[in-house]
Parts: structure tokens; C-alpha cells; sequence
């Protein structure tokens, strides 16, 4: 940190030096000793990815460690030492002085409580809130809705499960700004929102700091996000902070090696798939669905509402080419995901048909012992959740060889098995070793990868990723798409479901779009993202972060 | 937001919190091992016989002959305490083997198939459930005359229905996981998910409740000797003892005290191992060593 004119210093919004957060009973160094600051009416974003510390930081200055985990430095903030502070002065600066909007807005509210009480009881508690009376203070509810994008006037109303994520958010935000903050801390804000809703949030967060010249601290792992919302970026990397720049200066010329690899590894929307599929369009089709419609059964009481709504999937018509690998790619709630359960087996479509391979899979149950059996080695999935996608109480090598096991009709001698084990392991990358461990003792991209082989071991033609790329950190992320590239040399065509535009591009040679359960556009990848035609698929491209202030609107 | 490999997660927190049962762990294996022991052996160990009437002594206090005294016939309390472990212990394992491996299974099946099957399997549940236990017993224990072991059979009976509601949800939470649908697509059959992917980790659940199951299950037992119902009178048993022995109380309290504290410190230590076992098979289904 280069030496600062004191008085300066004194200036400065928030101060931290030397800030250390242990884990008290091993003694181990999660946040190492780091120092920083907070301009007035700056915003800052703190990166890095999971596990680097960032969120512990937001959590130590916020006095809000969690058990077992002790802080200490030195924090000033407006020029005065917080770091004695007991409980009780501390909580009077959350909140008066420091507001904090958390990753997922529902947890964040008391499930209890409607909107408008959340925000009033936030009011109520300042000096001026409390002699508020009822009609002042929901002039003063409204207002602030209003500051925050929120005009519909049923919202206070609102219990949060009424609300969607991106509503929610915009709550918690206003909730976060009761008390006029003079900074915001953010801690992943918009990571458990859809890409078309991040960017409202994060648009709304900006102009809400620019009006209010309120000093904002982003927590993300998201480069993108953190280069078009903030005018400095601090890298952190396993409790330090290994990089400051601003955005520019980071992109072209970032000095520290963790961040040209963090940069490297977020891709850049124009990367299309490296080695384009042989096969062309009229290849015959590996996977027909045919006007596949499913109505998920509500009970009773909802069925009035039910039948206004849409069906999970209607009229649903698809073709993948053996070879050419097909994404699929929506909002979440668009049927994606219920659509390829439905090519599993794990849910049976309303009507329509599924052909794969030419086997009629619209009715798993009805299909004989052996074409059940060509199906299940025919298709394979790879889910979005590592951690619960490998069932805890096995080895890998027990998970892999019961795979192999239902793949073959005759039994392979132990040799065999373990054999073909180990090729499994060495084709997504990982040593022999693994055999023997427990998912536990591996990371959110090693189980992955163990996922991936379990499906391989089926010799799949069709694998289907749910989203299974969106739970990884950028740099994994990376490494998991190298496997699945290679995967696809091998022969196995994708199915790819994501939301996210920039994998789509990377990995799939068409590209299908479906919104609220209707395919609404489909064509070639490049065709489809650069020549966009449907509303939806604009929005969804207007969605990807760019990494420029631009993105946002305004300078 | 917390990387599930967050420090709150990691080995060294789950070790501070093994520090505090401190001693309380070997003490309560200590117990429920001596407890074992005398269950087999008791009869063996046993200085003088249980049965053996001392009319000349009757309700005498502590002596070097008669290390807890005797009651009102004169028999020594030691050698029937010890005597007495065995009808104590033995129905409760019984009836605690019983309940969980039928509970276990209806949970298995009402939780995994869902449906009609779990429908039927959870009224038929609720409908045990919603009887009046004591009442229950009193009556059937009358309808067929008696004995220890009827007590045992109607114990299960009405104890099942817990461990299914409790088994069957912890399957369900297991049900809906990724890791079950995987199987499933790979072709694993349904037996094979029930036993081989879903029960290992429903494990610590169940070890749990089978404890639980065998303090609920003495203390019952021995409240039924107090009633007279289940062993024959005479018999040495804690509850028996109980009940026979509380006129004694001023003459020679230990009579009484001493199945009661056998009563409470067996229970109190099986139920502790309970809870000490489940984070043991908790910790061990999700860490690698």
C-alpha cells in the first residue's frame, strides 16, 4: 500500500489495516492480515473465488463472524477506530452507518413478516423513524419502494415466498438503505438471480449509489460483474488480497498471476466451440422429441390457478444430430431441466414423444428389461449439484464399477472393473488415487468430474449437463469444460443446459431457446446468438455481463 | 455465502465439539458394559441365592453379609439386583431389535415408493400411533393372561409406529437427492437404491433410534412390573422391586434406591452413547477418514 497524506487518510470512508479473521480452535489464517479502503461515493468490488475470504472479510467488519471465528485490526471508519467497539456501538453502526444486502433474499427475510413491516420496523428503529406516525411512515414505505423500482402498491402487502428473487432483492436493498447508510456492503447480490434479473439488480444498485454518493463494497466472483459496477478491484486470493487496479488497467495489464488466470478463465463471449462439428444438419437424428407437453398435478385447492398458468412444458419439438452438440438455454422456470428429465425416465411427459435411438422413451415404464437397458446406456446425465449428485456413504470406485456393473450383460472379472476404474479417472483428469477416496474428501469440480465418468462409464451417445457447470468456480469452471470438450471428441454428442450464453457458445453447435415452456427460437449457435430474433433471446444476450460500465446504462 | 468447504465445516471444528463429552463417553461405556456383563452372567455373580428367604432378618440394613440389606422376606438385595439385570435388559433389547428392523423397513418402503403403498402404510401407522399406550397394554396383557414376553410383543407393537414416522423421513430427505437419480439412470434397480444407496445413509438415524427405543422400552417393562403386569410376582426384577419394596423405605431404603438408580443410570447411559454414536456415524458418512 503506498504511503498516503494522513490527512487524507483521515478523510477516508473506511479504513482497514491488518485485518486477520482465525479460526480459533486450529488457529489457521482465513483472512490474512489485509488492508484496504472506501472512498466517499466510491464503489469497490472485492473478487475472488470461493474459499479467498471475501465474504469473511464483509462478515468481520460487520461484526457478524460466525462462531469459532475471531477478527483483529485495525477498522476506521469515518476517521474513527470501530475495531474496539463492543457489540452495542457496533450496532449502531450497522445499519446508521454500514448496510449489508446478502446473497439470497429469501433467507434474508423473516418469512413471517410482509415487505412493508420488514421496512418499517427498519424505520421505526432510527431516532427520526420512531416518532413517525402510520400515515408518514408508509409515505416514507412507499417512497422508498419507489427508490428502489418498486411501484406496484399491493408489494407491502406481500409476505417474501409471494415475491420473485429479483423483488425480493430490490426489498432487501431498500430494507439495507433504510437507515441511509453511508456504505453498502454487498455480498454476492445478484448470485442467486437469473442473468436477466441480475442486470435490473445491479443496474438498480449503481444509480441508487451514484444518487446517493453512498461508498459501496462489492462481494463477487463474478469479474464481469465487478468490472462494469465498480472504479477499483481488489483480487483476493486465499485471504489476501493479492491485486488492486481499476478495471482497465486490470484487464490489460493485470500483473499478479492469479489474476490473468481468473481473467483467462472467464470466458469471453466471442470464444465459439474450437473444433466445429463434422457432421452436418441432415445427419439423421440421434434424439427426436416431438410436441412433448408435462402438466406437473396440483392439489386441489390450486388447481383454479393452475389452469391459468402455463404447463412446465407445452408443445416441445427438438432434434439433435448425432455429433452436434445442442444447447438449451432459458431463465430458469422456462422447463429446461424438466425436459431433460423426461428424456431420463424421471418424469413422464403429459403427452408427446421422445425417440432416442429409436427406442420410444415417452413411456420408460412401459419399455422391456433390455431396451430399458439400451436406454439407460444410451442417455446420461451430469447434474448441477456436486454436492449431493454422489451419494456420500460410497467410494468413488464403488460409484464407478456399479455403473460399469449395469453396463455390461456378462460379468467383468475384478481386474476388469478395476481397470476400466481407473481409465474412467484418468479420461475427466484425475489420478488413480481418487478410487479409493469418499466424495467428501473432494472439491465441488473433482465430484463433478466423478460424475462425469460415472456417466461415461454407461459408453452414453447422449450426455445430458444440467447446469452442470454453474455451481464451479470460474477457474474450475474452465477445467470441467476442457473434460467436456474432450468428451465430445470421444464421440458423445451434448445436451447442454445452461443460462449462462458465453458456456453455450463454448461448447454446442445449435442452440434451442425455450421461455416459460415453449421453444421460442432454434437454429445454429452463431446463428442464434448473432442474429437473435425472438424478444426472450435479446434479453438473454443483453443479460451476459460485458465487463463494461456500458452494460449498466449511462457513462 | 459459505463454500461448503467453509472453516465452520472443516475436521478441527467437528474435534472441539467431540471435547465436550470430556469422560461422559467412557463412563457410559463403562456402565452399559457392566450392565452387559451382569445381564449374562448376573445369576453367576450373584453372592447368595435371590430366592434364598431369611425370615430371621427381614428388611435389615446394610451388613458385610448383605451388602445392600434385605427385604421384608429376608432375601439379599445385591444378589437380586444382579439376578434381576437380565429380565431387566433382555426384553428391551428384544423389543428395541424389533421395532427398528420393522420400522425400518415400513420406512424404507412408505418413504421410497411413495404412493398408495405409503399411504396405506402410514394410516395403519397413524392409527397404532393415536391409542392409548398404557391402556392399550393393560388390556392385551389381561386378554392373554399375561407374561414377560406378551409385554415385549405388545412393546413393538406400539413403539413401531415412531421409528417408522422418524425412518420414513429420513429417507425422504435422502429420496429427492441427486445422487439417487443418478443411480437411477444408470439402471440401479429399486431394491438396490433402497438398500445399497438409500439405508447406509439413513444409518446413524437408525443406531439412534434403536437406542432410544431400548431406554423407552425399559423404563416401559419396568413400569409394567410395578403394575404387576409382565413378570411373575416374586420374581427379581427392577420393577418388581420397586414395587414390592416401597413399604421398605425407612426400614432399608436401599431396597428400593438401588433398582431405581440401576433403573436411571442404564438409561441415562445408553441414551448418551445414543447421541454420542450418531455425530460418530454422522462425522464418519461424510468425512473421509
Amino acid at each position: 500500500m503506498p504511503d498516503v497524506d494522513p490527512r487524507q487518510r483521515a478523510d477516508r470512508l473506511l479504513d482497514v489495516e491488518g485485518l486477520t479473521v482465525t479460526h480459533v480452535g486450529s488457529g489457521r489464517l482465513l483472512v490474512d492480515g489485509i488492508g484496504f479502503h472506501v472512498e466517499r461515493g466510491e464503489s469497490v468490488a472485492l473478487v475472488g473465488e470461493s474459499g479467498s475470504g471475501k465474504s469473511l472479510t464483509a462478515r468481520a467488519l460487520m461484526a457478524l463472524l460466525p462462531r469459532g471465528l475471531a477478527a483483529r485490526g485495525r477498522v476506521r471508519f469515518d476517521g474513527n477506530e470501530v475495531s474496539a467497539h463492543g457489540e452495542r456501538q457496533m450496532m449502531s453502526l450497522r445499519g446508521q452507518h454500514l448496510g449489508l444486502l446478502m446473497q439470497d433474499p429469501f433467507t434474508m427475510l423473516n418469512p413471517l413478516t410482509t415487505a412493508g413491516t420488514h421496512l418499517a420496523e427498519t424505520l421505526r428503529s432510527t431516532t427520526e423513524g420512531a416518532s413517525l406516525d402510520r400515515s408518514a411512515l408508509d409515505a416514507d414505505i412507499a417512497r422508498r419502494l419507489e427508490e428502489v423500482g418498486v411501484v406496484d402498491p399491493a408489494v407491502p402487502d406481500k409476505y417474501p415466498f409471494e415475491l420473485s428473487g429479483g423483488m425480493r432483492q430490490r426489498i432487501a436493498l431498500a430494507t439495507a438503505l433504510a437507515k441511509d447508510p453511508e456504505l453498502l456492503i454487498a455480498d454476492e447480490p445478484t448470485a442467486a438471480l437469473d442473468t436477466t434479473t441480475q442486470r435490473e439488480v445491479l443496474r438498480l444498485l449503481r444509480r441508487v449509489q451514484r444518487e446517493r454518493e453512498m461508498g459501496l463494497l462489492l462481494i463477487t466472483h463474478d469479474l464481469a460483474v465487478a468490472f462494469s459496477l465498480c472504479e477499483r478491484i481488489m483480487v483476493m486470493k486465499a485471504g489476501r488480497i493479492v491485486e488492486v487496479a481499476d478495471p482497465a488497467t486490470l484487464r490489460s495489464s493485470a500483473r499478479d498471476p492469479y489474476t490473468t488466470r481468473l481473467l483467462a478463465a472467464d470466458l469471453s463471449f466471442s470464444d465459439a466451440r474450437r473444433e466445429p462439428a463434422a457432421r452436418s444438419v441432415d445427419a439423421p437424428p440421434l434424439l427426436e422429441v416431438r410436441n412433448l407437453s408435462k402438466d406437473f398435478p396440483r392439489p386441489r385447492r390450486l388447481r383454479r390457478a393452475a389452469a391459468q398458468g402455463a404447463s412446465a412444458l407445452a408443445d416441445v419439438s427438438i432434434t439433435v444430430t448425432e455429433g452436434r452438440s445442442l444447447g438449451l438455454v432459458g431463465e430458469s422456470g422456462s422447463g429446461k431441466s424438466t425436459l431433460a428429465r423426461c428424456i431420463l425416465g424421471l418424469e413422464t411427459p403429459t403427452s408427446g414423444s421422445i425417440r432416442l435411438d429409436g427406442l420410444e422413451l415417452g413411456r420408460y415404464g412401459s419399455l422391456a428389461k433390455a431396451e430399458l437397458r439400451q436406454a439407460r446406456g444410451a442417455v446420461q446425465c451430469v447434474f448441477q449439484d456436486p454436492y449431493s449428485t454422489l451419494n456420500p456413504a460410497h467410494s468413488i470406485s464403488f460409484i464407478l464399477t456399479e455403473a460399469i456393473r449395469h453396463r455390461e450383460t456378462d460379468e467383468l472379472s475384478r481386474e476388469e472393473e478395476e481397470q476400466e476404474v481407473l481409465e474412467l479417472l484418468d479420461q475427466v483428469g484425475l489420478p488413480a488415487t481418487f478410487a479409493g477416496r469418499r466424495p467428501v474428501a473432494l472439491s465441488g469440480g473433482q465430484r463433478q468430474r466423478v460424475a462425469i465418468a460415472r456417466s461415461l462409464a454407461m459408453k452414453p451417445r447422449l450426455l445430458i449437463c444440467d447446469e452442470a457447470l454453474s455451481a464451479l468456480d470460474v477457474s474450475v469452471r474452465a477445467q470441467v469444460l476442457d473434460v467436456l470438450e474432450a468428451v465430445q471428441a470421444r464421440g458423445v454428442t451434448l445436451l447442454f443446459i445452461t443460462h449462462d450464453l458465453a458456456v453455450a457458445r463454448k461448447v454446442t453447435d445449435d442452440l434451442v431457446v425455450l421461455y416459460r415452456g415453449k421453444v421460442v427460437e432454434a437454429g445454429t449457435t452463431a446463428e442464434v446468438l448473432d442474429n437473435a430474433q425472438h424478444d426472450h433471446t435479446r434479453s438473454l444476450l443483453a443479460a451476459v455481463p460485458t465487463g463494461e460500465p456500458a452494460w449498466l446504462g449511462g457513462r | 455465502m459459505m463454500p461448503p468447504e467453509a472453516p465452520e465445516h472443516d475436521a478441527s471444528a467437528v474435534g472441539s465439539r467431540s471435547a465436550r463429552w470430556g469422560v461422559l463417553v467412557p463412563v457410559c461405556v463403562a456402565v452399559t458394559g457392566v450392565v452387559v456383563v451382569l445381564a449374562v452372567l448376573g445369576g453367576w455373580l450373584a453372592p447368595q441365592d435371590p430366592d434364598h428367604q431369611n425370615l430371621l432378618s427381614p428388611a435389615a440394613g446394610p451388613s458385610s453379609e448383605h451388602w445392600l440389606g434385605t427385604d421384608d422376606l429376608g432375601r439379599d438385595i445385591f444378589s437380586r439386583i444382579l439376578t434381576g439385570t437380565r429380565s431387566a435388559v433382555v426384553g428391551p433389547i428384544v423389543a428395541a431389535i424389533g421395532v427398528t428392523i420393522i420400522g425400518l423397513l415400513l420406512g424404507l418402503l412408505a418413504g421410497f415408493h411413495g404412493g398408495r403403498l405409503e399411504a396405506v402404510i402410514m394410516r395403519i401407522v397413524d392409527l397404532v400411533y393415536a391409542m392409548p399406550a398404557l391402556l392399550v397394554i393393560i388390556v392385551l396383557i389381561g386378554l392373554f393372561s399375561g407374561g414377560y414376553w406378551a409385554a415385549v410383543g405388545v412393546l413393538v407393537l406400539l413403539a413401531t409406529p415412531g421409528t417408522t414416522r422418524i425412518l420414513r423421513a429420513a429417507v425422504l430427505a435422502q429420496r429427492g437427492l441427486p445422487y439417487v437419480e443418478a443411480a437411477r439412470t444408470v439402471g440401479v434397480s429399486n431394491r438396490r437404491l433402497i438398500f445399497v444407496h438409500v439405508a447406509p445413509n439413513v444409518l446413524p438415524t437408525v443406531v439412534t433410534s434403536f437406542l432410544l427405543e431400548f431406554v423407552g422400552a425399559l423404563v416401559a417393562l419396568s413400569a409394567l412390573s410395578f403394575l404387576g403386569l409382565g413378570v411373575p410376582p416374586g420374581s427379581p426384577d427392577w420393577g418388581r422391586m420397586l414395587a414390592e419394596n416401597r413399604g421398605l423405605l425407612e426400614l432399608n431404603p436401599w431396597a428400593v434406591l438401588a433398582p431405581a438408580l440401576m433403573l436411571m443410570v442404564t438409561a441415562t447411559a445408553v441414551t448418551v452413547l445414543g447421541d454420542w454414536l450418531y455425530e460418530r456415524f454422522e462425522k464418519a458418512r461424510t468425512s473421509n477418514d
